[in-house]
């Protein structure tokens, strides 16, 4: 729909690694093939609108590619229950949505310095809002996704600056552009807080998350908790709480996002 | 720690990236909107009988972005809603519930349409942007239908039943006769009101119940019927044929001044004596073969008569016949015996069987309003059915003559549809069962009378060939086949069981009527009409 220009950015990062991949080869994208499950919990309160809750189970798995590369492969459940009794009150229709998706990426990366990947994914969100509610693209209840991104992360010390665009095909009909950044602090090795934001719809939105990956728990349950906003009217304000549980590596946070996922 | 580089290189990007996010909150370039034209949307029904109103149509108005348009609704106004797409605007078509689902009354319901839009970059959930809604109201009016007794008698206040729907849906007022209200009112339940109106003009009334909290007029097709009381004298009429003749029934239609006989001249005739000018016209026919009974509508305007095998509504006052209405599934040797009417604007058909024997057989009932003559799950032996005036209660009793033992006495309520047994059990003779307007008085085989609840009041003699009560039930014509005359009975006051008194001396009549004797009296108790094998005889009641 709208159309950005953040892939030379990724390009020189990209160019960046690989570079310093030859020069360092004792270092791996992936260091073991790991795996991780994922229940997140969200509340999504639009001003003057719809509230809804959001549950979401996924698992991924990533493995190695040689001594530079890594993939990974991941899929997810979300389950949405619209408040309808925001505008209509007492009794009322229910209005719900669920959606599956997959994806696959593929990234080179160098531990000490960063990572560029590019993923594809599908998609498919289902409504269930009674007769009157259909897919604008569509014209019923279901919409088929798919989308491709690049991103690309820079390591300094103890902070992460990422980057991500992507191109989101809706059932064919429409094309959605954006980008997402962030930035992370590595204050310890088990938490990281990260400042994020996207420009979705052409409208700024942005947040905090905080990630915690607690030791006495043996490094493979992690928490996080999440709060974003936009700033457009009308106003959407989302809070998330996530737990992953994580399978074939036993290391702190930073490890793991910097040399298993 | 916190004054390391890193810390300061975080809390400035995180500086920036707040300072670059925080807008002013605006609509931004509005792709996010929806809109919805008009706002609120109103519905009416004449009434809970009435078809659903048409849907009407509302246009969603949404921007680029919305990715999916959630329209939701609730309240019992609104049944169902769909959505048609062009581009970016949606017609949404809000369909009200049927009438008779939700009944007479006023209700609310909200459609709410919400632009969703994509939640994150994939689109792999949505969250919700703009909602508008439409207020949407419903009124399904309350109907009068009918008024039974359809006739009054000028100058006289009584009592009537009011039948109609929706009468809980809103709070009644009152109830007016033209533009005379009801001295008295009482709401029954969402199908009945008992009204009683103060002396009358006649002529025409229309029926009319004011509702509190209603827009707009309500449908009323009651009409009552406000004739003068008339007083005839004492003669005979005669039939249209001679011989040896049959009479099934006859009735007075008092709001034409009118008799009529169901008879079996010519295989089956109904004979009708118009009453104009203080004079009986000659008589008027049309043959209904193997014509067994004859009843007025509830609201007098079509003359039910079944034979055999059908049912045929004719006009009441030309006799001509409408569509024969068969009966559905009449076994064989069976035969429509007997009709009578209740106020739920249905009749009530007995069935008999042809060779005389003692056993049950299928009970129908027609409605009125639908001609559909339906067969109920009751069974009933040869019974024979009486009606009361304001058709709040039908009576049958069962049984021939080759019947050994009593069965019980069912009846059936207006007010509910339904049958029931009475506490008493009979076995029917030729005399015909007679209740009053009311249905506080009712006579089985001419000897028995009992209060609406059948307790036992008293009794009437033994040699009684017909019973006619007077509109309030406070006295009991019988005719006598001892006295050969019409005795004059006080049926005020229960007796318990006893014999009622006998008041005034026997009434000589005009004629003899013959043999198979049927009685009626007028709706202002002026007046009775007896027909027997010979000829009619009209009696005035005694003055007593």
């Amino acid at each position: 729909m709208r159309t950005r220009r953040p892939f030379p950015v990724a390009l020189v990062i990209a160019s960046a690694l690989l570079w310093s991949a030859a020069a360092s080869a004792q270092e791996r994208a992936v260091r073991t093939t790991n795996f991780q499950l994922n229940v997140v919990t969200s509340d999504t309160d639009t001003k003057d609108s719809l509230s809804s809750g959001k549950l979401k189970i996924g698992a991924a798995a990533t493995i190695p590619l040689g001594p530079y590369f890594g993939a990974s492969v991941a899929g997810a459940y979300s389950d949405v229950n619209v408040r309808t009794r925001d505008v209509l009150g007492g009794s009322r229709n229910s209005c719900g949505f669920n959606g599956t998706e997959a994806d696959v990426a593929l990234f080179a990366r160098r531990p000490s310095l960063g990572r560029v990947g590019v993923s594809y994914g599908l998609g498919r969100l289902s409504s269930d809002c009674g007769t009157g509610s259909v897919f604008v693209e569509t014209g019923d209840a279901n919409l088929r996704t798919d989308h491709y991104r690049i991103d690309a992360e820079l390591y300094v010390r103890a902070l992460t600056f990422a980057l991500a665009r992507t191109s989101t095909d809706l059932d064919g009909h429409q094309t959605l552009e954006s980008t997402d950044w962030s930035t992370s602090w590595y204050p310890l090795d088990s938490l990281r807080i990260t400042a994020f934001g996207s420009d979705l719809y052409d409208q700024d939105s942005y947040g905090l998350r905080l990630d915690h990956q607690p030791e006495f728990l043996g490094d493979v349950l992690g928490v996080h908790v999440g709060y974003s906003m936009t700033d457009v009217h009308p106003r959407i304000r989302t809070i998330t709480v996530g737990f992953a549980y994580y399978f074939g590596a036993q290391t702190s946070l930073k490890a793991r996002d910097r040399e298993y996922r | 720690m916190l004054h390391s580089p890193e810390v300061r290189c975080v809390a400035g990007v995180l500086l920036i990236s707040l300072l670059s996010a925080c807008g002013d909150g605006s609509d931004g370039d509005g792709s996010m909107d929806t809109s919805v034209s008009p706002r609120t949307v109103s519905f009416n029904a004449a009434s809970a009988d009435a078809a659903a109103p048409a849907a009407q149509t509302v246009t969603a108005t949404f921007g680029s972005d919305v990715a999916q348009l959630s329209v939701i609704h609730n309240g019992r106004a609104v049944a169902d809603v769909r959505s048609t797409l062009t581009g970016r605007t949606a017609q949404i078509t809000i369909q009200p519930p049927s009438p008779a689902s939700v009944g007479a009354g006023v209700f609310d319901g909200t459609v709410a349409v919400t632009g969703q839009v994509c939640a994150d970059a994939a689109c792999s959930s949505l969250i919700a942007g703009k909602t508008q809604t439409v207020s949407v109201t419903y009124q399904v009016s309350p109907a009068v239908g009918l008024v039974m007794p359809h006739v009054a008698t000028a100058g006289r206040s009584e009592a009537v039943v009011v039948r109609g729907s929706g009468f809980r849906g809103f709070t009644v007022s009152g109830v007016r006769f033209g533009t005379t209200p009801a001295i008295a009112s009482t709401v029954i339940g969402d199908t009945e009101i008992h009204a009683t109106y103060p002396a009358l003009a006649a002529g025409n009334q229309t029926v009319q119940v004011d509702f509190g909290g209603h827009q707009g007029a309500i449908a009323s097709t009651a009409t009552l019927a406000v004739v003068e009381p008339l007083t005839l004298a004492a003669t005979t009429l005669s039939y249209p044929a001679t011989g040896s003749l049959t009479i099934q029934d006859l009735l007075y239609d008092a709001e034409r001044s009118a008799l009529l006989v169901a008879t079996n001249i010519n295989g089956g005739s109904i004979v009708r004596y118009a009453y104009a000018d203080a004079a009986w016209n000659d008589p008027s026919s049309v043959a209904v073969s193997q014509l067994r009974d004859i009843a007025l509508s509830p609201s007098g305007t079509q003359l039910l008569a079944v034979s055999n095998t059908a049912l045929t509504p004719l006009d009441p006052a030309s006799l001509v016949p409408g569509a024969v209405i068969a009966a559905p599934s009449l076994a064989a040797n069976n035969f429509l015996k007997d009709i009578a009417v209740a106020n739920d604007d249905k009749a009530v058909v007995a069935t008999g069987t042809s060779n005389g024997e003692s056993s049950a057989t299928k009970l129908y009932t027609y409605d009125i309003r639908t001609k559909a003559l339906s067969q109920t799950s009751a069974t009933l032996n040869n019974a024979t059915a009486a009606a009361a005036a304001d058709g709040s209660k039908i009576v049958l009793i069962q049984g021939t003559a080759k019947t050994t033992s009593d069965l019980a006495v069912t009846t059936y309520t207006g007010s509910t549809s339904t049958f029931g047994s009475a506490i008493i059990s009979l076995k029917q003779t030729s005399v015909a069962p007679a209740v009053d307007r009311a249905a506080t008085r009712i006579a089985l085989n001419g000897v028995k009378v009992y209060g609406g609840d059948f307790a036992l009041l008293g009794t009437l003699p033994t040699t009684t060939l017909a019973v006619a009560f007077r509109p309030d039930g406070k006295r009991a014509y019988t005719y006598d086949s001892a006295a050969a005359a019409v005795l004059t009975f006080d049926t005020s006051t229960s007796k318990k069981g006893a014999a009622f008194p006998r008041i005034g001396s026997a009434t000589a009549l005009a004629g003899n009527p013959g043999a198979g004797l049927k009685m009626t009296i007028s709706p202002d108790g002026n007046t009775l009409f007896l027909a027997g094998s010979t000829q009619i005889v009209i009696q005035p009641t005694p003055p007593l």
